[in-house]
């Protein structure tokens, strides 16, 4: 997976484009969310991943505004890779927003406690998903479950 | 016919005619007839005028004149009286004189006189009196009652031949009265024989009392005794009749019934084979009063023995091992033949070689019976007397129903055992086959989450960015996204169903709380649950499976409004509580159930005791309605 730098968007209204990135062991749903987030005009994909070890280097390494985890990957969950990153302070301005394909209250509450600012359910359109990152990349979200 | 034919003595002897029943005659020096009265000269068959001056030798035949006359030379000789018992038979009927021949000295002569009496009637009732007597003698002795009578008034005493012979008296001696009887009850038993007598006396009803008596020889027997008081004119007990009957063998029988029940229910209680045999050993002991009773067991193919048991008079001793028995000793002789051997006298015996035992213990009789059987022969009981003859039939018959009780509780342990090892061994099985399953359900619904429902959530969002190109792709676009939702909401039943995925990433909170929302909403009640942090992590899959089980038995059988599932430490164990508030289940219920092939409790249980934990369902312990499970989880 390549990693960019922050860059300005192509919009040429001179804001920001937050930098995205994207780890998920299915590679047909991340290289969907890519592909939205690539398509948003204020959003940009700096690195992917698909799983929790390369996440948490890829992260580390990127520094992007905003990750967006799976919850369960192989070797280590998305949870746990948040847990470690606010452990660690190796990327102290990176926003996580987990997202699981089986979400429930509990799972809210554990994302919560380990330091992701959203959990999302898989399902969500992509609109919302892209707007959802947008929001936690500026720090507009507080904490809200999908 | 008479010396004076007119005088008064003459006409009394004339009027002795046949059938007066009695008879007169004298015979002079050389025995001839001098006098006899017509029904004494009937008795040979003639008049008395034919015997008249003649010896008896001439008037009656052969051997009986011979006899007559030998009797009246006897007489003549001593001088000294004689009487004997004539049979006779008479017109074709037997009867009976008595005849009595005695000196007779008349005008300086030395005559002998005879007198006979027809005894024939009361000959009769004396034998038939004799008969009854010896009828009721044998009955008696047949049925060893003896029977007595006691006149209170007098204290006088008749006892039967038989009692002297239950008491171990001679018949010739005076019964014993009231103060001998007691003496011969032993001490603790006198107090009530002396009570049941009193009261006959005073109260006069029947009475019966069973009692022990001690023999002049040392020997003990039983008796059963039976009194029926007579009341004289004033009302008063003046006599009483009674019988007693020697029950020693009844009683000795009903004892070692007693004991043979006794060892049964020991055998029953789930004491182990060493106990048994001991409190056999000491039984036999007892009950058969022997000096010795061992039993010996063969170790490895009869190659050595084992005393598993030892007896002396039913103090138990230690059993030793290793100890050496001759291939035709008492012990070996029965192992290989099966058969129960008798030695009445070790000093007599032929058969078998003198028993070592037989001097070091001083024993002179002995008894030995399988346990087992001569194919799988389980050990030897033998008992032991140091008197010769002591042991016998009856007490090997006793043994070898004390030896049937000890193979069948052998046989009992050891089928218990099989079983005991099957089911440890079907137990283990079910749980490894379980804990297969939880991994094949884990499989497939890891494979279910990371396949199938990816793909459907990633095509959602393709689905997403469709925009409909012609009339009618708005509808075609809506059903898409409909059925994809229906498929996603499926997978995610199907994967509750098989194993929560939540427990790898949320834990057993996650994963319970998961399973308690859908069985909850499936069965309509409400469910909490209640997780001890330290609980969690230990074994989050036992405890997920367990309570799936019991939360869907929640809905299905208990009918339940509320579940509480909590899962908390106790004792360093885990223990899960499924409580719901329903129906409650009936103790039985649950064999039933798994008889009607409803294996979740019974398999649940499997599982807890495969890890050496325990699993129960029943009333809850609030004792509030309802049901509750436990699982205790090492």
């Amino acid at each position: 997976m390549g990693h960019d730098p922050p860059v300005l968007n192509g919009s040429g209204t001179g804001a920001l484009t937050r930098r995205v990135y994207i780890a998920d062991d299915h590679e047909g749903y991340r290289s969907g969310v890519a592909r939205l987030v690539a398509e948003h005009p204020a959003l940009e994909v700096v690195g992917q991943a698909a799983d929790g070890e390369q996440a948490l280097a890829g992260i580390v390494e990127c520094q992007p505004d905003v990750a967006l985890l799976d919850v369960r990957m192989p070797g280590m969950n998305g949870i746990e890779v948040c847990r470690r990153l606010q452990a660690e302070g190796t990327a102290p301005n990176v926003r996580i927003v987990l997202i699981t394909g089986t979400p429930d209250p509990v799972l809210s509450t554990q994302a919560a406690e380990a330091g992701a600012v959203a959990l999302l359910g898989k399902e969500t359109p992509p609109n919302t998903i892209a707007a959802q990152l947008l929001a936690a990349a500026e720090g507009r979200v507080g904490w809200s479950v999908e | 016919m008479s010396a004076a034919p007119g005088d008064v003595a003459g006409a009394l002897l004339e009027a002795l005619l046949p059938g007066s029943g009695i008879g007169v005659a004298v015979h002079d020096e050389h025995l001839r007839v001098l006098v006899i009265s017509p029904s004494l000269a009937e008795l040979s068959g003639t008049r008395p005028g034919e015997q008249i001056g003649r010896r008896l030798t001439e008037v009656l035949p052969g051997e009986v004149g011979e006899v007559a006359e030998a009797s009246l030379r006897a007489v003549a000789a001593s001088r000294r009286p004689l009487l004997r018992l004539e049979p006779a038979v008479e017109a074709g009927r037997e009867r009976g004189w008595l005849i009595h021949v005695y000196p007779l000295e008349y005008g300086g002569r030395e005559l002998v006189a005879v007198i006979a009496l027809d005894v024939t009637e009361s000959r009769r009732a004396h034998e038939h009196l004799q008969q009854t007597r010896e009828r009721l003698d044998t009955a008696q002795r047949m049925a060893r009652v003896g029977s007595w009578s006691w006149d209170v008034t007098g204290d006088r005493w008749h006892w039967s031949e038989e009692l002297y012979r239950i008491a171990g008296l001679p018949p010739t001696a005076p019964p014993p009265d009231f103060r001998a009887l007691l003496r011969a009850i032993p001490p603790e038993h006198r107090d009530a024989f002396r009570e049941i007598t009193s009261r006959a006396l005073r109260d006069g009803r029947p009475y019966e009392i069973r009692f022990p008596v001690l023999l002049p020889d040392g020997g003990r027997r039983i008796l059963r005794g039976r009194g029926v008081p007579v009341r004289g004119e004033g009302g008063a007990v003046e006599r009483i009749h009674g019988f007693a009957q020697d029950v020693t063998e009844l009683a000795r029988a009903e004892s070692q019934q007693r004991a043979a029940a006794a060892l049964g229910q020991l055998a029953l209680s789930g004491v182990t084979l060493e106990v048994l045999m001991r409190e056999a050993a000491d039984a036999v002991a007892t009950e058969l009063g022997l000096d010795f009773v061992g039993v010996v067991a063969p170790v490895e193919e009869g190659a050595a023995f084992e005393v598993r048991a030892l007896s002396s008079g039913g103090t138990p001793f230690a059993g030793r091992s290793g100890v050496r028995i001759d291939a035709d000793s008492l012990t070996a002789q029965v192992l290989r033949t099966g058969e129960t051997l008798i030695v009445p006298d070790w000093d007599r015996e032929r058969r078998l070689p003198r028993a070592p035992m037989a001097d070091t213990l001083g024993i002179r009789s002995s008894a030995a019976v399988i346990i087992g059987t001569r194919e799988a022969p389980l050990a030897v009981l033998s008992g032991h007397s140091a008197a010769p003859g002591r042991v016998g039939a009856e007490d090997a018959a006793f043994m070898a129903a004390v030896a049937n009780v000890i193979a069948s509780a052998s046989r009992r342990l050891k089928s218990e055992a099989e079983v005991a090892a099957g089911s440890e061994a079907r137990g283990r099985l079910v749980a490894l086959a379980l804990d297969a399953e939880d991994r094949a359900r884990r499989g497939i619904s890891e494979a279910l989450h990371d396949g199938p429902l990816q793909d459907l959530l990633a095509l959602g969002h393709d689905v997403e960015r469709l925009r409909p190109a012609g009339e009618g792709d708005e509808a075609h676009l809506s059903r898409v996204r409909d059925g994809l939702a229906r498929a996603i909401r499926q997978i995610r039943e199907v994967m509750l169903d098989l194993h929560p995925v939540q427990l790898q990433v949320g834990g057993l909170q996650s994963a319970l709380q998961a399973i308690c929302a859908q069985q909850a909403a499936a069965a309509g009640y409400t469910c909490a649950v209640e997780i001890e942090p330290a609980a969690a992590g230990r074994r989050d899959e036992l405890v997920m499976s367990l309570a799936r089980e019991l939360l869907r038995n929640a809905g299905k059988h208990a009918r339940a409004g509320e579940v509480l599932v909590r899962v908390a430490l106790e004792d360093g164990a885990l223990r899960l509580d499924v409580i719901d508030d329903g129906v409650g289940i009936p103790p039985e219920r649950l064999g039933e159930a798994l008889g009607e092939g409803h294996i979740g409790l019974a398999s649940s249980r499997e599982r807890a005791e495969a890890i050496g934990g325990s699993f129960r369902v029943g009333p809850r312990d609030d004792e509030r309605p309802g049901t509750q499970a436990v699982a205790i989880l090492p």
